[in-house]
């Protein structure tokens, strides 16, 4: 399992393709190799999917355990292990990439 | 929640997804083309491929895209490609690709013989997410050519499925079953059986629908001909006896009372997108009254108008209401507004040959007396229940 | 700046299954349907009752008769707590409530539904406009048996190491 440094900068990758429906966020496999069956689909619930969005290629894993601290009442560290898990979840994946920097 | 897993396997069926603002659509029909380069004896909508008159009048690919745009805004989670043959279109692979990346799921009918290693590279790389249909109308050529008319469509319906076979793109075959390839049932079957994606035999089309733009009585008349007659459909139905008894009396076990005047008690939809722009209730019923030109408003505004008033509509047809709206066997019958539609031009008639096909079941599993209407019956429950009770004593 | 007060936090999870777009609109029209003593058809959605219903399938659900549904059956019941239609099998029940479980959830069944939350019995499953006829059957029975003692997955992945293969998912 790759070890997630706290200042990288992830993003969506190409292989994904998020929709929302009615609220709900959906995420659809582009090409092939994305989840474990062919015709997996995923979805998050409300921490997943506000997880989801800051994954923008701009904030650092650092910045979006900040935000959600900020917002949520948690105990320590709870934040920062469950923001790592579902990166190295995501990345598994291939529903984020590393975002190079520019 | 879990301890240290971020990934959890649920039963979305315990979320809700859709908060009922709007109609629930989960998959839309689209016909990209009425025209198809096969030209099979039983189909109900082939028009000729090169016919430029028929093709100037479909939809050019920003129309198709905007009404995908539209789909998927309204919440659609597939789209199913029909026609006719949908890769005739020239945009097909331009279209497939925008409805996957809009994250639409694609469900592609087609005859194979269209699929180049190009476009199969392309089903590989980017999957459709559900599993390709593919229509079988023969084993070999002669069979196969037999039905389609069309010289050369069995080699390149063969290299078509080769080409997904190679790059283990899913599918999924079907026949219908013709007079050229009746003898080939078994060779079918066991042909299907080795398809890695098939989980259970292969579905046989037999009672073929008429016309579905009602344009020709010859046709009409050579469909008629080639449908199995309601004795052969029961002796293909029953081939099994036993088992289909016991099938069926739990299945008549659950009716309990004849439908009524209300007309569409199937759910209706998908609804479907005509080549051309109009919208549907579903992909068979054409009827100017239940339609919507999407020329005169959204998709959503199509859906909106469309459906809230098919489910209040009742029959108004005297011969309806005395036999199908009565008739205890309506579950079992394929008598519906799209067939009373492309066999007569109305919603509410009833179509003779569905009705024997219902009639000769019943009688077979003991329900009926030889001379006995169905829709006559008062007794329905009590004749299940004593059907149900000699099934579990013999 | 004033301190807002912190939200409850909810672990994140990211969810493999497809959807099952279900509404109000739904649940009214097959009970208006079903008052009318007819089987209501709808496109079924979701995994759970994977291979035997599959997503996309039209189902047929008939009105719930005197007769008690049977372990092996499959019904459509109101979920307790989201009021959503689900449909899955009969494991085991008696007069006042069954338990009920996906063919393709093993091992986690949906707990003790009321008698009055189950809305109808699946008669009919149709795939593409074919009927499908696995699992309606005699064999329905052997299906709940399985799930009980959960061997169900065990089979399907000793069956077909063919279609393992095909799908791409050897293992190394």
């Amino acid at each position: 399992m790759k070890n997630i440094r706290l200042d990288l900068i992830y993003a969506h990758s190409n292989d994904v393709v998020a929709r929302e429906i009615d609220g709900a966020l959906i995420i659809v496999p582009l090409t092939s190799g994305v989840g474990d069956m062919e015709d997996d689909l995923f979805s998050m619930n409300e921490t997943g999917t506000k997880i989801w969005k800051m994954l923008d290629g701009k904030k650092t894993v650092t910045a979006v355990v900040a935000v959600l601290s900020g917002e949520y009442q948690a105990e320590s560290g709870e934040i920062e292990r469950d923001v790592i898990g579902i990166v190295e979840e995501l990345l598994k994946r291939r529903m984020i990439v590393e975002a190079t920097v520019t | 929640m879990n301890e240290n897993t971020y990934i959890v396997r649920k039963d979305l069926d315990s979320h809700q997804l859709w908060k009922g603002e709007g109609e629930p659509q989960a998959q839309l029909d689209i016909e990209l083309t009425e025209r198809c380069n096969n030209a099979c004896i039983h189909c109900c909508i082939n028009m000729p491929a090169g016919d430029n008159q028929v093709r100037s009048r479909e939809l050019d690919t920003g129309a198709w895209k905007h009404i995908l745009q539209q789909a998927a805004e309204l919440g659609v989670m597939t789209v199913r490609f029909t026609g006719g043959e949908p890769l005739l279109r020239e945009d097909f692979s331009d279209l497939y690709l925008f409805a996957r990346r809009l994250g639409l799921k694609v469900l592609l009918f087609t005859n194979a013989t269209l699929i180049t290693p190009q476009i199969a590279d392309l089903l590989a790389a980017i999957p459709p997410l559900e599993e390709i249909e593919i229509s079988v109308y023969g084993m070999k050529r002669e069979s196969y050519e037999a039905v389609t008319g069309i010289p050369g469509s069995y080699a390149r319906y063969s290299n078509g499925i080769q080409c997904l076979l190679d790059r283990k793109v899913p599918f999924v075959v079907k026949g219908a079953l013709l007079p050229p390839n009746r003898s080939e049932a078994e060779a079918f079957a066991a042909w299907a059986a080795t398809n890695p994606w098939m989980d259970a035999s292969p579905s046989c089309s037999m009672f073929f629908e008429l016309r579905g733009r009602r344009d020709s009585d010859a046709k009409n008349s050579r469909i008629r001909s080639l449908r199995v007659s309601p004795e052969e459909g029961l002796a293909i139905l029953t081939q099994q006896p036993e088992h289909y008894r016991r099938e069926m009396a739990d299945f008549f076990e659950r009716f309990t009372s004849p439908p009524g005047p209300r007309l569409f008690t199937c759910g209706i939809g998908p609804g479907c997108v005509d080549a051309y722009g109009v919208f549907q209730p579903c992909l068979s019923l054409r009827h100017p009254d239940v339609t919507f030109d999407l020329k005169n408003g959204d998709l959503k505004k199509a859906m909106a108008s469309v459906y809230p008033r098919l489910r209040e509509m009742s029959a108004t047809n005297p011969l309806y209401l005395e036999r199908c709206a009565r008739c205890f066997l309506r579950g079992l019958c394929e008598q519906c507004p799209a067939r009373s539609w492309s066999e007569h031009g109305t919603l509410d008639t009833p179509v003779e040959y569905f009705c024997q096909m219902a009639h000769a079941q019943a009688r077979f599993l003991g329900l009926l007396k030889d001379e006995e209407l169905a829709w006559d019956v008062r007794d329905s429950e009590e004749r299940i229940d004593n059907q149900k009770r000699r099934m579990t004593t013999s | 700046m004033s301190k807002q007060p912190l939200r409850e936090y909810q672990h994140p999870d990211v969810m493999t299954n497809d959807l099952f777009l279900s509404g109000e609109a739904l649940i009214e029209l097959m009970r208006a349907v079903h008052s009318k003593g007819l089987p209501f058809r709808f496109n079924a959605g979701g995994h759970s009752m994977a291979p035997f219903i599959r997503d996309g399938d039209v189902i047929s659900v008939s009105p719930i008769s005197s007769r008690l549904p049977d372990p092996g059956d499959v019904v459509a019941f109101l979920h307790p707590e989201t009021k959503l239609l689900c449909i899955h099998r009969v494991l085991s029940g008696n007069k006042d409530a069954f338990l009920l479980q996906g063919d393709n959830m093993l091992g986690k069944p949906d707990g003790v539904i009321p008698r009055k939350a189950i809305m109808g019995l699946v008669t009919r499953v149709e795939r593409r406009g074919r009927r499908v006829r696995l699992g309606l059957g005699p064999e329905r029975r052997l299906i709940a048996l399985f799930n009980h003692w959960g061997l169900l997955a065990v089979i399907r992945q000793h069956a077909a190491p063919l279609y393992a293969y095909f799908r791409g998912r050897q293992r190394p």
